[in-house]
C-alpha cells in the first residue's frame, strides 16, 4: 500500500509539473531576487494619481445623472458613497505605498519579499491556491509576474503584482485596492531599481543563554 | 490539444483523490472542554517533605496536516514555546525538583516528557502527551484535545495564555500521577536515573546494576559503593551536564519570553479572522460589512491586518534563529575548558560527546572500549 501510493506521489508530482508549469514558473523567480530600491521619477504619485480619479469619476457621474443615464439602481447618494469609496482607497494607498527598500529572497520554496516600513510578503512556492477566506494571503506566479493577494475583512482585496522589465534593471510594484461598495479599483505603480546594501558595521550572533548579541564589526 | 488538457486535469484529481485516501486521518475524537475553570493543583505542606523529582521537557515535536512553509517555520517557535509554557505551569505547582526544557530526551532527568503537536490554532490545540519515568515506566500516554476559551482574546493576554487550561490540566495529571508514588518508589526512580546516565557512559561498569525485566522497565540490582571513584566521576559529570542542560534552558525561557507578546496577538487577530469567516457563513453576501465608506474603519482593517503580519514576521524570526549556528559556548567540565560550535542542537550533541570522551579519558578507557 506504502508503495503504491508513493508511486502515485512521483505520478502526481509529474503530472502537475507537465500540466501546470509550475516548475517554469518557480526558476522565473530568480531574476527578481536581490535588493531594489525606488526610483521616484519613474513611480506614480498617490495623491496625483487620487486627485485625477477623483475629478474622472465626479465627471462621469456628473454626466450620468444631468443626462439621465446613471446606471440601474444608482442613486445621486450612492453615487457619491462611490467617490467617497474612491477617496479612502487612494488614502489608504498612499499609506500602503511608501516602501522604498525591497529585499527578495528565496529560501527553499519560500519567496520572501521584506519591505523596509511594512509586514513581508511571503510565497509558498510549492503550493498555489487563491485565498477564500478573509485574513488569508497567497501568491501566484503567471507570465512571469507575481502577484501576492491579501484579502481582509471588510470586503478589500489588496494586490501587489510584481513585474520585471525586459532588461531586469527595473521592477515594477503595481498595488491595487479593491473594495466592495467602490465602482473602481485604486491603483498605485512604484518602480524599483537595483542596489547594493552598505554594510550596516553591525555584526549579530546568536548566543546560548544570551540570545542575539549585535556589535559594531570587526571584520573576521 | 485541449482534450489532452481536461484528459491531464482528470487524472490529476483522480490521483490527488487516491492520495487522499492514503492519508486518510483517524476519525476526528471529541473536543475536551471544560465547564469550569481549571485550577492548578499546589503542592501540599505534607507533600513538600517528599524526595522530589527533576522532570525535562523535550521540544515538542509536531505532525499537523497540510502544514505550509511559512507555517513549518511558525511552528519552529511554536515546538519551544509550548513546552516552556507547560515547564512555568509545573513550576508553579511546586511538586517537581528541576523542570527543564530540552532538545530531546534527557538522559539526567528522573522524568522525561515529549508531546505530538496535532493541531495548535486560535481556536483548538491537540496533542499526545507522553511522560516515562527513568525506570521506563510510562506515567502518561494521552491525547489531549482543547477548545480554546476564546474569552480570553479579549483580556489582556499577556496575563493569561490561552492555551494555559490545557498546560494546567496536563501539570494536575501528572502531580496526580507523582503524588501517588511511594517515597520508596521516587527513591528507586532517582537512583535508576544516576545509573542509567552511568551506564551511558560506561556500560560495562555500570550495566551490571541494570536489568531490564520482561515488561520492559529497568531494574535495580544493586548499587555501587559511595567510595568508587568511577561513581564520583559519573556523578560530576552529571554535574556539567546540568550546567548545560540549564544554559539550553535559559536559552529556551530567553526565546519564551520574547515571543510571549507576538505571539498572544497573532493567536488573537488569527481568532478575529476565523471568527469573522465564521459570521460570514451564516450571513448574505449582501449583509457584509463594507469598510470603504469610512475611512477610520478601513485604516483600522489594514492596520490589523499589518499587525497580525508583523506579529507573524516576528515569530518566524525567532523560530529561524533557533535552528541557525550560535556562536560558540565556552564550557568548562573537569578543569578542561571546551568549545562548542554549531546550532543548539548540535551543540547539546558535541557536548554530550565531550562529556564521554572526558570520562573515558579519566577513567583509562579507550574511546572505543566499553561501547555497545
Amino acid at each position: 500500500m506504502v508503495k503504491v501510493c508513493a508511486a502515485l506521489s512521483v505520478l502526481l508530482g509529474l503530472l502537475s509539473i507537465d500540466s501546470s508549469g509550475r516548475a517554469a514558473s518557480v526558476d522565473a523567480v530568480s531574476a527578481f531576487l536581490g535588493h531594489w530600491e525606488v526610483d521616484f521619477s519613474a513611480s506614480e504619485h498617490p495623491n496625483d494619481k487620487l486627485r485625477y480619479l477623483y475629478e474622472v469619476t465626479l465627471s462621469d457621474h456628473q454626466r450620468r445623472l444631468a443626462a439621465g443615464q446613471n446606471r440601474r439602481g444608482e442613486s445621486p447618494f450612492q453615487a457619491m458613497e462611490d467617490l467617497r469609496g474612491l477617496v479612502n482607497l487612494g488614502r489608504l494607498a498612499e499609506q500602503i505605498t511608501r516602501t522604498s527598500v525591497l529585499e527578495i529572497r528565496q529560501s527553499d520554496e519560500t519567496l520572501t519579499v521584506s519591505r523596509d516600513d511594512n509586514f513581508s510578503l511571503r510565497c509558498d512556492l510549492s503550493r498555489e491556491v487563491a485565498p477564500e477566506e478573509f485574513g488569508a494571503s497567497d501568491c501566484r506566479i503567471k507570465n512571469k509576474q507575481l502577484f501576492f493577494e491579501l484579502k481582509l475583512p471588510g470586503d478589500v482585496v489588496i494586490t501587489h503584482r510584481l513585474i520585471l522589465s525586459q532588461r531586469q534593471d527595473r521592477l515594477s510594484m503595481a498595488t491595487s485596492i479593491v473594495a466592495g461598495g467602490v465602482s473602481q479599483p485604486f491603483t498605485v505603480n512604484r518602480v524599483y531599481q537595483p542596489f547594493t546594501p552598505a554594510e550596516t558595521g553591525f555584526e549579530c550572533e546568536y548566543h546560548l543563554g544570551k540570545g542575539k548579541v549585535c556589535q559594531l564589526g570587526t571584520s573576521k | 490539444m485541449t482534450h489532452l488538457f481536461w484528459v491531464s486535469r482528470i487524472a490529476v484529481m483522480s490521483l490527488v483523490a487516491a492520495l487522499q485516501a492514503c492519508n486518510s486521518a483517524p476519525p476526528p475524537q471529541p473536543v475536551q472542554r471544560s465547564a469550569v475553570p481549571v485550577l492548578l493543583d499546589r503542592i501540599s505542606t505534607v507533600d513538600l517533605e517528599r524526595p522530589s523529582l527533576n522532570l525535562s521537557i523535550s521540544v515538542f515535536d509536531q505532525e499537523i496536516p497540510d502544514v505550509t512553509s511559512q507555517r513549518g517555520r511558525l511552528l519552529n517557535a511554536e515546538q519551544r514555546y509550548l513546552p516552556y509554557l507547560l515547564k512555568e505551569v509545573l513550576v508553579d505547582s511546586g511538586f517537581w525538583g528541576g523542570v527543564r526544557v530540552a532538545p530531546r530526551w534527557d538522559p539526567t532527568a528522573e522524568v522525561n516528557c515529549s508531546a505530538m503537536l496535532h493541531q495548535a490554532n486560535a481556536l483548538v490545540i491537540d496533542l499526545q502527551f507522553t511522560c516515562q519515568d527513568a525506570t521506563g515506566r510510562i506515567w502518561i500516554d494521552e491525547r489531549f484535545i482543547e477548545q480554546v476559551d476564546v474569552s480570553l482574546y479579549l483580556l489582556d493576554q499577556t496575563d493569561q495564555d490561552p492555551y494555559s487550561p490545557l498546560m494546567i490540566r496536563i501539570a494536575n495529571r501528572l502531580s496526580q500521577k507523582l503524588t501517588a508514588v511511594t517515597d520508596d518508589a521516587r527513591r528507586q526512580v532517582e537512583l535508576a536515573a544516576i545509573l542509567r546516565y552511568a551506564d551511558t557512559l560506561a556500560p560495562d561498569q555500570f550495566g551490571r546494576f541494570l536489568q531490564t525485566d520482561e515488561s520492559g522497565l529497568l531494574q535495580l540490582l544493586g548499587l555501587p559503593a559511595e567510595s568508587d571513584p568511577m561513581y564520583a566521576r559519573v556523578l560530576r559529570i552529571r554535574d556539567s551536564e546540568y550546567q548545560f542542560i540549564d544554559a539550553i534552558d535559559e536559552q529556551f525561557g530567553t526565546i519564551f519570553n520574547e515571543m510571549k507578546v507576538p505571539y498572544a496577538l497573532w493567536r488573537r487577530y488569527q481568532f478575529e479572522f476565523e471568527d469573522y469567516n465564521l459570521s460570514l457563513s451564516e450571513q448574505q453576501p449582501r449583509k457584509l460589512r463594507r469598510v470603504a465608506s469610512d475611512y477610520g474603519a478601513l485604516l483600522g482593517t489594514y492596520k490589523r491586518y499589518q499587525d497580525f503580519k508583523r506579529n507573524e514576521d516576528e515569530i518566524e524570526e525567532m523560530g529561524s534563529s533557533l535552528q541557525r549556528t550560535l556562536a560558540p559556548t565556552v564550557g568548562r567540565v573537569e578543569g578542561q575548558v571546551l568549545e562548542l560550535t554549531g546550532s543548539l542542537d548540535q551543540q547539546y550533541e558535541l557536548w554530550r560527546s565531550f562529556l564521554m570522551q572526558i570520562y573515558r579519558a579519566e577513567a583509562g578507557l579507550s574511546p572505543s572500549q566499553d561501547r555497545d
